[in-house]
C-alpha cells in the first residue's frame, strides 16, 4: 500500500501530517499506512485509553507516528526487570538462569564504568533480580505462558457481532495455574507501597481487559496476580572529600576537650559494599509483594461496553477529521504530556520536526510472535 | 466596492519582515553579522560582542531594559523594521534572574511545586509572544550546544540552541525558520580543501533546523544576500536550489550501539 492511504479504510486518503514529509530527516516509513495481519486494525489498550484521554494525542502518537527524540529511563528500566522475569520464567527447568540474566544485565550497560547514571541503574537491576531469584526460587504456581501476544475480536456489546474494524491486540506478562485455576501474572516495579497503591491496582483497567480477551479464546482467567518489586531508594556513599573531612574532624576536636579528634575519613563505598548492602535491603520481606486480586463479570462487562463506545468515538473522530484537544489532560500524571510544546505551538512543524521523530507505535507488540497466528507482529498498526 | 469572481489566487506573504528567524551557530561564525543585514535592524544587545559591528543598538543587560526597548519598538515611533535579539540565551537568564528577584528566591527550583519554572516560562513566553507579534521581523540569536540524545537504540550528538529545554520549546513554537550556522568542507577545481559558512534550513536528527516557508534549499551560504535571493526566487517560482551550497555532507550521522560520535 502507498503511503497515503490510511490503515482504516483503504479508500480513505491518510489524515496524516506525516505522510506529507517526503523529506522526513529520519525516512518516512508510515507504517500506519500498512495493513495489519488480519485486513482489520489492531487496536492496544495504550492506543484505546490515549484516544480516550485525549483524541488529539491519539493523533499524534499513532497517526503522524510522533515520539520525543528521547528515552525516559523510567520506561528503560521497567522494561528492562520485565525483560528479566521473562528469561527467568521462561527457563523455569534452568538452574543457570540468573547468572544468563546477570549476564544480560551486564551487556546492557557496557558503559556503566563512565556512567554514574547506568552503574547505579545496573547495580539496582542485579541487586533485585538477585533478590527475586533468592525470595522465588520454586513458585506455587505453574507457569503456563510467558510474555503471551494475542489478538481477539472486539465486539458489539449488545448484538454480540464482532468489529468490522478492528480487533484487540495486546501483550501480557505470564499467564499461571494456580489451585487448578488460570490467573494472569502481572509485573510491576514500583517505588513505594501502601493502601492507595494496592487500591490502584483495581483500577487497572488494562489487565482486567486483557483477561476478557484471554478468555474469549479460551483461557478461563479468574483473576490477577501481582508481582509488584520495590526499587530501593539507598544509594551508594560517595565518601568525604579532604575538605568535608578536616571539616568534620574540625568539628568534633573542638568539642573534645583534648581539642583533638581520632575521627578518620570515611571513604567512598566501593561496589561490592554497595552491592552487599543492596542485597541485604533485597532480603527483606518488604522488597517484594505479591497481591491477588478477583475479576467480577459485572466489571468485564462493562469494560467492554466502554471499549465498543471508545471505537465508535474513533470512528467518528476519523470519518470527520475532528481530533479535539483534551487540555485536563496535558498535565496528569503530574507531567506535562510529551506533546506540550507541540500543541502549544499550534503544531507548528518546527517544534515537530525538532522535539519527535517518526517511529512506529505499538512497541510493545514489535517483533513477537503471535502464537495465535504464527505470524510476527512488526508493523501492527 | 463591486463583489467579483477571483481571476488569480491571492498572494502569499512574502515579506521577510513577516517572519520570525532563529539564527544559532558557534560563535564568531557570523550569526551577528548576518543579522545585522536584514532591512532596518534594531539590535537588542544582551551580551556584548557587537564592537566589530556599525549596527543601531540598545544595551539590553538586565529583563527591566529589554522589557522598556520592547515598549520603545512597540510604540512605533522610529524607522526600525527588524528587531533582533542578541542572544536569546542571555535574554533567557535576565529573564530568570528578573522572577526569581521578584519573588525573593536565588533559583527557580527555590519555590515549592515547581511554581517558580513556570513563572520563568510564562514570563519568557510573554514576552517573545508579544514580540512576534509585532509587525517587524523579528530574529533571535543563539550560541549552538551539542548534547547527548539517548534513544532506546543508542545515542548519538546532536547540535541545537544553548538554551534550557523549556525555554527553547518556547521560541521553536514561535519561530518560522531556524538556520542553523555551520560550517562544510569541499575541494575546489583545483583540489584545494576549502571550509565554507553555511545555514542548514531542514531538520535533521544531529542538529535543528527548520523552514516553515519551504522555500529554502536545504544549505546555503551564511550571507543575507544569498538568504534573501533564495527566499524570493522561491517567491517567484525559482527554483530554491539555486546559489546553494552543497547539501550531500551534512555533519555527523547517528551511531547507533553506545559509541559516540
Ligand atoms: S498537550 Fe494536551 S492537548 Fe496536546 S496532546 Fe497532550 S494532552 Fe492532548
Amino acid at each position: 500500500m502507498s503511503p497515503g492511504v490510511s490503515p482504516f479504510s483503504p479508500s480513505i486518503p491518510c489524515t496524516s501530517d506525516a505522510c506529507d514529509r517526503i523529506d522526513s530527516p529520519v525516512g518516512h516509513k508510515h507504517s500506519a499506512c500498512t495493513p495489519d495481519l488480519t485486513g482489520k486494525s489492531l487496536l492496544t489498550f495504550s492506543a484505546l485509553n490515549t484516544f480516550r484521554n485525549c483524541p488529539r494525542k491519539y493523533k499524534h502518537r499513532y497517526i503522524d507516528q510522533l515520539q520525543g527524540r528521547e528515552r525516559a529511563d523510567t520506561l528503560a528500566f521497567g522494561s528492562l526487570i520485565h525483560a528479566a522475569l521473562e528469561t527467568w520464567y521462561r527457563a523455569t527447568d534452568d538452574a543457570d538462569r540468573l547468572w544468563t540474566i546477570l549476564d544480560d544485565l551486564d551487556r546492557a550497560y557496557p558503559n556503566r564504568a563512565g556512567d554514574p547514571h547506568a552503574k547505579r541503574t545496573w547495580q539496582l537491576a542485579r541487586a533485585m533480580v538477585s533478590g527475586y531469584a533468592a525470595r522465588y526460587p520454586q513458585e506455587d504456581f505453574e507457569v503456563v505462558e510467558v510474555e503471551k501476544v494475542f489478538q481477539a475480536e472486539i465486539r458489539n456489546p449488545d448484538t454480540g457481532r464482532p468489529s468490522q474494524t478492528f480487533v484487540m491486540a495486546g501483550k501480557v506478562d505470564g499467564i499461571v495455574r494456580l489451585d487448578g485455576e488460570l490467573y494472569l501474572l502481572e509485573h510491576k516495579t514500583a517505588g513505594s507501597i501502601d493502601a492507595n497503591y494496592l487500591d490502584k491496582l483495581w483500577t487497572d483497567t488494562q489487565i482486567a481487559l486483557y483477561s476478557h480477551y484471554l478468555r474469549e479464546l479460551g483461557s478461563p482467567i479468574v483473576g490477577v496476580i501481582y508481582n509488584v518489586l520495590l526499587k530501593t531508594r539507598i544509594q551508594q556513599h560517595a565518601g568525604e572529600s579532604q575538605e568535608e573531612y578536616e571539616a568534620r574532624r574540625a568539628v568534633l576536636a573542638a568539642k573534645n576537650k583534648s581539642g583533638r579528634s581520632t575521627a578518620k575519613r570515611q571513604l567512598p563505598e566501593t561496589d561490592d559494599e554497595f552491592q552487599a548492602r543492596l542485597a541485604e535491603w533485597y532480603a527483606k520481606p518488604e522488597a517484594f509483594h505479591r497481591e491477588r486480586i478477583y475479576l467480577s463479570e459485572d466489571r468485564l462487562a462493562m469494560l467492554q461496553d466502554e471499549v465498543w463506545e471508545i471505537t465508535q468515538q474513533y470512528l467518528d473522530a476519523r470519518r470527520r477529521g475532528k481530533w479535539l484537544l483534551n487540555t485536563s489532560n496535558c498535565f496528569s500524571f503530574q507531567r506535562p504530556c510529551a506533546y506540550l510544546p507541540y500543541c502549544q505551538s499550534g503544531f507548528n512543524p518546527n517544534v515537530r520536526d525538532n522535539l519527535f521523530e517518526i517511529r512506529p507505535p505499538h512497541e510493545e507488540l514489535e517483533g513477537l510472535d503471535d502464537a495465535a497466528t504464527g505470524e510476527t507482529l512488526e508493523n501492527p498498526f | 466596492m463591486p463583489v467579483a469572481l477571483p481571476a488569480e489566487r491571492s498572494k502569499r506573504a512574502n515579506d521577510l519582515a513577516q517572519q520570525t528567524v532563529l539564527v544559532y551557530g558557534a560563535p564568531k561564525i557570523g550569526k551577528s553579522t548576518f543579522a545585522s543585514q536584514f532591512p532596518g535592524a534594531l539590535f537588542l544587545e544582551c551580551e556584548p560582542g557587537l564592537n566589530q559591528l556599525e549596527v543601531f543598538k540598545i544595551a539590553t543587560y538586565t529583563w527591566d531594559d529589554l522589557l522598556a526597548a520592547c515598549k520603545l519598538v512597540a510604540a512605533g515611533d522610529h524607522p526600525f523594521k527588524t528587531i533582533v535579539v542578541d542572544t536569546i540565551d542571555n535574554a533567557f537568564k535576565y529573564c530568570t534572574d528578573h522572577v526569581c528577584g521578584k519573588h525573593g528566591i536565588e533559583y527557580e527550583g527555590d519555590m515549592a511545586h515547581g511554581k517558580g519554572w513556570a513563572l520563568v516560562k510564562n514570563e519568557w513566553h510573554r514576552v517573545l509572544t508579544r514580540l512576534a507579534s509585532l509587525p517587524y521581523g523579528l530574529v533571535l540569536i543563539s550560541h549552538a550546544v551539542d548534547k547527548t540524545v539517548e534513544t532506546r537504540t543508542g545515542e548519538y550528538t546532536r547540535t541545537q540552541p544553548s538554551l534550557p529545554d523549556r525555554a527553547r520549546n518556547v521560541v521553536l513554537g514561535l519561530v518560522d525558520i531556524i538556520l542553523f550556522c555551520d560550517t562544510q568542507t569541499r575541494k575546489d577545481a583545483s583540489g584545494n580543501v576549502v571550509v565554507e559558512r553555511v545555514m542548514r534550513t531542514k531538520p535533521h536528527p544531529t542538529y535543528e533546523a527548520g523552514d516553515r516557508t519551504g522555500r529554502l534549499p536545504d544549505v546555503l551560504p551564511l550571507s543575507y544576500e544569498s538568504f534573501v535571493q533564495a527566499f524570493d526566487s522561491a517567491a517567484s517560482g525559482t527554483s530554491p536550489a539555486a546559489g546553494a551550497a552543497d547539501a550531500s555532507t551534512p555533519p555527523g550521522k547517528i551511531l547507533h550501539g553506545k559509541a559516540k560520535p
